[in-house]
């Protein structure tokens, strides 16, 4: 229902109350339109635009049709009868009351050109109108004063006759309300019979259409205009006047329930009819739709108003009104002043969460919720380092030795590390490289002796000859560089041909010819690396070339040669090709060109340095690319650091950039010695973030492995003990660390002697000190002490059990879990821990006669298995 | 095309907050219509309704789980000015022998005087410890002396910050090594301003054995809905996730040796406008390397930092249209737009379609 206020033309818009998809404007003229779905699916055509209005991204609206043939019209309500066409019943600035159904031939076309209302001599402005949600025949219309009409009248258009406007018009169906004035009205849906009208410009009035007297409900308030009472409860009303915004509760009229004051004049409210508690507002000249959520708690006297403001469109252009779908939830037409409509959706806040099992959950609209998992596909493309560390952690990943872990990773650098470790462990253990208690795993700089500070033991220089041809170049060697070059993996003998031919044989089975070329040529073999060129022509026909360059060198430093090679050497996209060409070339000592080539792995470049630079230059060089790779975070520099404490700033970094807590704390493990670990805070801090993740993951096996590895030297002092009840002192005689050797023996022995058959197991089934008997197991009735027998396994039959049928007797051996006795600490009571298992598998009590305690069900983590 | 999946969660008003509990097994939702629910999942993955029972006479705003250390325990606040503990209680087994589970309240905690928009459980490290926001700005700290008596909880401590808070969160500590004080971080959804702070650290004093206010980070000026710290994960510094007028993550670093004021450096790690309008809600995973975040777009965003610079890796519509492509053309790897797009959620009433 709408209302014209003053002659300002006014726009407004309305959702029809039975068809989802078409709604009216109504401003100058009346247009009816259809809503059509413009969302385009994959594969459709750009030809496809979208006639007629666009009403947002994915809507666009129709017209149907425009009616003008009504002139002053006042206010519009569309007929709520399901499975009818529109018709509008619209009034006018005469009071009357005309049905518009836009030329439609419809079953109602009796009302068609029917004129509803006062007679002429007394006619004056319809203000509201509105048709009963519940009794589609009954129109409600509020009229302005008249000292001798009234201004509410309820019509029936059943029954009312096809008159002609000039003649005397029919009766009402119900009038009330002589000489004063209706500004709006409202009926109740719960209540079909009931009318809500505001009067005078100071009442508002509840109105039961059968009997008019009875009109108790009344209230004195300034605010008359929109009266709207909300769908879903019909207490809800609410009203409003110049800057204020009231709601009431028709239970108890007589006073608002709150009163919402707004900056601007208000100009129209609505509740959301699918959500319950939210009154949308409109105010004079703003862009924006206001929403009152409101909230209300029982015990409180007056409710709150959590406030949002909406933009629908571009939120620049001052909107003139508004109104919800009826079932759609949460969605509004806007139209602005000019005319420009608007379909909006008002998203609820969205609540989200992130479960430590991967699952992110979020609400869908009011009712619904979704969520997706890394077990879902689109999960895996979020690079969620959790998933990866889940997936290593149960393939026991850091249980396993180095070169199984290798294995697990697809990251080349963690491979790398983990290979790295195997080399080195297989070098220090062959004694070649020596190692320090506190350093196990030596890194380059360790063995060089730069990690202490002091500068690297001197070298000797040595110029070596080529092999097979003219030159000399300048070498350095001492053992220092020596066990550096095994940590590289060059720990052949250098000078040995047979083991230089076998690496180079190695190295062409897998194809890296050009790699082997660059091993002989750091050799000083020409004629080597030319031939292992040769062979990979086969496969990439231009190490042919390269080849035939090769064999051009001339160590002269100026030759054409050399100039040649140095330019063209950029073109080179091998790395180690590259890398040779530039140590033949390089002009000076240093060899940065060769040093400075990233697409050669570390060790190789750490070799190479290791035997062409000087004791400065060799100092200078680690130091520089250590900590390039400590201030990246990379892990390769493990190489440079080893298990010194060097490595903790790097894998610091590391952990910070990556997040990967599992191989930091994997590698803490495997190569610092526990004693440092457990004394380092740092170390343990990430040690115990990885083993509380585990946790959450309920891989709890997985954890208890990890736990052993970790305390592999010391296990944890015991600190639970059992004590006899009646003595007080320990049963266990060897736990015992304070008694006296001889003391202990004597209880030995006692023991011995008391075990049948001579055998050696200790089966003592009283205290040792003072010989009381000790606790008997609940089920089986056996003491503490005895081994458990095996438990019968019923046959799974399903049916009856004779006396001598189904009772099996299971394969279990007598093992030292056998003897393990287990107790509840809220009944006491307990017994071998199969048995006790067993029991609890069928039943829900203790299995001690009298003693309800639920055992097995008082921890709730106990319902949860490993994963 | 992937499909998110569905739960009808049953409840008859908005839903406010949906929390899961330690091990990622169960779920509690909360709504308007004063209920909250419980929901196991099962060994397929699919989530049953458990529990279901009206827990305050008012909106309930949030929920939030216990550590499993002290049972099954959550802890609800509503607008009815109270907070509420609740423990699952083993009940009769029916005729089928299975074991009937309840929910009852334990403690109800009345302090406030006005909404109270937020509660949590500090870290495990503390005992059983609670804190709490109200809407008048009022952090109360409750500690459960004996955590066998559920019952008793004791108000610690109050802190007043005069400006509405909406959200609080702990800093989680696995151990006190680094984070010598225990530390909560406070939100303001204040609409009055946009120049005053609204993001406030609050941290435990040994010597004084209080809490109080100890630092507001004036970077944040816009209403705060939501606030998360990171699991630490061993990392040297703390993230702390801003669900604002944008999203917003902070990096707090510890500086060594400080002798006096806020012995932390706060800088902006990272800001983001995709979401175009507020944010409501951050979660971040379990290792604290991505962040997800839900908007008044109706989009959920998914970041991501690699080596110090974070970018979007995703991002989900929750109706399953796919929003409009931003860059189609792979461009060099230094500024990889690793952005895909996920068409979720096939609806399956076509006729109830969700127009935007």
């Amino acid at each position: 229902m709408f209302v014209s206020r003053g002659d300002v033309p006014k726009l407004e818009v309305q959702w029809s109350p039975v068809h989802k998809n078409k709604f009216i404007t109504w401003g100058p003229d009346i247009r009816m339109y259809e809503v059509i779905n413009t969302a385009t699916s994959e594969g459709s055509k750009s030809s496809d635009i979208p006639k007629g209005l666009v009403l947002s991204s994915n809507t666009s609206a129709n017209l149907l049709a425009t009616s003008t043939n009504h002139r002053y019209v006042k206010c519009i309500d569309i007929y709520p009868k399901p499975e009818s066409e529109i018709m509008l019943a619209i009034g006018h600035a005469n009071g009357k009351v005309t049905f518009c159904t836009f030329g439609l031939a419809t079953v109602n076309n009796t009302l068609a050109g029917l004129e509803l209302g006062p007679n002429s001599r007394f006619s004056r402005q319809c203000n509201a109108i509105s048709w009963n949600p519940v009794n589609y025949n009954l129109l409600a219309c509020g009229l302005d004063r008249h000292r001798s009409d009234q201004c509410v009248q309820v019509w029936d258009v059943e029954k009312s006759p096809l008159i002609n406007a000039e003649l005397s018009p029919g009766k009402p169906f119900f009038d009330y309300g002589t000489g004063e004035t209706a500004h709006s009205l409202a009926w109740f849906n719960s209540s079909p019979h009931v009318l809500a009208v505001s009067c005078n410009g100071k009442t508002i009035r509840c109105i039961d259409i059968r009997d008019a007297s009875k009109s108790t409900n009344v209230t004195q308030t300034r605010a008359v205009y929109g009266i709207n009472i909300a769908v879903y409860n019909n207490n809800h009303i609410v009203s409003y006047c110049d800057n204020s915004i009231v709601l009431w509760d028709s239970r108890h009229l007589e006073k608002p329930v709150v009163t919402l004051t707004q900056s601007k004049s208000v100009s129209k409210v609505q509740w959301c009819p699918t959500r319950h508690n939210l009154l949308g507002s409109l105010q004079k000249d703003t862009m924006a739709i206001s929403l009152h959520d409101m909230q209300q708690s029982m015990d409180e006297a007056e409710p709150s108003a959590l406030e949002r403001t909406v933009h629908p469109g571009q939120g620049n252009i001052h909107l003139a009104s508004f109104s919800w779908h009826p079932t759609h939830e949460n969605r509004l037409l806007a139209i602005s002043q000019t005319g420009v409509l608007n379909d909006y959706f008002v998203f609820e806040r969205m609540t989200l969460n992130w479960s430590t099992k991967s699952s992110i959950a979020w609400t869908y609209g009011q009712h619904n919720l979704k969520y997706i998992s890394d077990k879902d596909l689109v999960y895996s493309s979020f690079e969620d380092i959790s998933t990866t560390i889940k997936m290593r952690a149960f393939s026991q990943y850091g249980i396993k030795d180095f070169a199984e872990n290798a294995k697990l990773v697809d990251d080349p650098i963690i491979k790398n590390v983990w290979n790295w470790l195997d080399l080195n462990r297989k070098v220090t253990r062959a004694g070649i490289v020596p190692t320090t208690p506190n350093v196990p795993f030596p890194g380059i700089k360790t063995v060089l002796g730069l990690d202490s500070g002091s500068p690297m033991p001197k070298s000797e220089l040595k110029h070596v000859q080529w092999v097979d041809i003219q030159g000399t170049v300048k070498t350095y060697r001492s053992s220092a560089r020596d066990n550096a070059l095994f940590l590289c993996d060059w720990g052949f003998d250098r000078t040995n041909a047979l083991h230089i031919s076998a690496l180079l044989r190695k190295l062409e089975n897998e194809n890296s010819h050009t790699r082997a070329a660059s091993i002989a040529i750091f050799n000083l073999r020409m004629r080597d690396a030319i031939e292992t060129l040769n062979k990979g022509a086969n496969q990439q026909p231009n190490l042919s070339m390269i080849a035939m360059a090769l064999s051009g060198y001339s160590p002269d430093k100026y030759s054409m040669w050399r100039e040649l090679c140095s330019r063209t050497r950029e073109k080179l996209t091998d790395p180690y090709l590259r890398a040779a060409f530039a140590f033949l070339t390089s002009e000076t000592e240093s060899h940065d060109a060769v040093l400075n080539e990233v697409g050669i792995p570390l060790e190789d470049r750490i070799a190479f340095a290791s035997i062409f630079l000087s004791d400065v230059k060799l100092t200078e060089y680690i130091n520089t690319i250590t900590d390039k790779l400590l201030d990246q975070g990379n892990l390769t520099a493990i190489f440079l650091t080893g298990s010194s404490p060097d490595v903790v700033p790097l894998l610091q970094r590391y952990l910070d950039s990556t997040g990967d807590i599992q191989t930091v704390s994997i590698l803490v493990l495997k190569t610092i010695p526990s004693e440092i670990v457990h004394e380092n805070a740092v170390m343990m801090s990430w040690i115990n973030s990885y083993r509380e993740m585990l946790n959450q993951w309920r891989m709890w096996h997985i954890r208890a492995k990890f736990d052993i590895a970790l305390k592999a030297v010391k296990p944890p002092p015991q600190n639970v003990f059992l004590t006899c009840n009646y003595c007080g002192k320990n049963i266990c005689p060897a736990a015992d660390e304070k008694e006296k050797d001889n003391e202990k023996e004597t209880k030995v022995l006692r023991i011995k002697d008391q075990s049948e058959n001579g055998s050696n197991n200790f089966k003592f089934t009283s205290c040792p000190n003072c010989q009381s008997p000790l606790p008997r197991c609940a089920l089986c009735l056996a003491h503490l002490g005895t081994a458990s027998a095996k438990v019968p396994l019923r046959k799974t039959s399903g049916k009856q059990l004779t006396s001598n049928s189904s009772y099996v007797l299971t394969g279990q051996s007598v093992n030292s879990f056998s003897y393990w006795f287990s107790w509840c600490p809220t009944c006491n009571h307990g017994g071998h821990s199969n048995h006790i298992s067993d029991w609890f598998k069928n039943h829900l009590e203790c299995p001690v006669a009298d003693c309800v305690c639920r055992c097995y069900s008082l921890d709730s983590t106990s319902r949860y298995c490993s994963v | 095309m992937v499909e998110a999946h569905s739960i009808n969660a049953e409840h008859k008003d908005l839903i406010h907050d949906v929390a899961f509990d330690y091990y990622g097994e169960r779920m509690a939702t909360c709504s308007t219509d004063q209920f909250v629910k419980v929901w196991d999942q099962d060994e397929q993955g699919n989530w049953n309704l458990t529990a279901s029972w009206k827990a305050h006479s008012g909106s309930v705003w949030k929920v939030t789980w216990a550590h499993p250390e002290f049972g099954q325990v959550i802890a609800t606040c509503s607008f009815d000015r109270t907070a509420a503990i609740w423990e699952e209680i083993m009940g009769e087994s029916n005729e089928n022998g299975t074991l009937l589970r309840h929910w009852v309240r334990r403690a109800n905690l009345v302090d406030s005087r006005t909404s109270v928009t937020d509660v949590k459980f500090g870290p495990k490290s503390f005992g059983l410890i609670l804190a709490t926001c109200s809407a008048d700005g009022v952090m109360r700290i409750y500690e459960a002396p004996d955590a066998m008596n559920l019952a008793q909880w004791p108000l610690q401590h109050e802190v007043s910050l005069k400006v509405p808070s909406s959200c609080l969160t702990w800093n989680p500590l696995l151990s006190t090594f680094r984070m010598p004080n225990a530390m909560i971080a406070v939100g303001s959804d204040d609409n009055s301003n946009t120049t005053n702070s609204k993001v406030f650290i609050c941290e435990y004093n040994e010597v004084s054995r209080r809490w109080a206010k100890t630092e507001s980070v004036n970077s944040v000026a816009h209403p705060v809905h939501d606030m998360i710290f990171a699991p630490n994960m061993g990392r040297s510094f703390y993230l702390l996730a801003i669900a604002t007028n944008n999203v917003r993550i902070l990096k707090l670093k510890p500086i060594v040796d400080a002798t006096s004021g806020f012995p932390y450096t706060i800088e902006t790690a990272a800001q983001f406008n995709d979401h175009f309008c507020t944010v409501w809600r951050v979660a971040w995973n379990i290792t604290g390397t991505v962040l997800a975040s839900s908007g008044d777009d109706g989009c959920v965003r998914l970041w991501k930092s690699t080596v110090d610079t974070w970018k979007c890796v995703g991002v989900l519509k929750r109706d399953g249209k796919l929003p409009q492509p931003q860059s189609k053309k792979t461009q060099s790897t230094a500024q990889n737009n690793l952005t895909r797009f996920f068409k979720l959620g096939q609806i399956t009433h076509p006729s109830e379609v969700h127009w935007h």
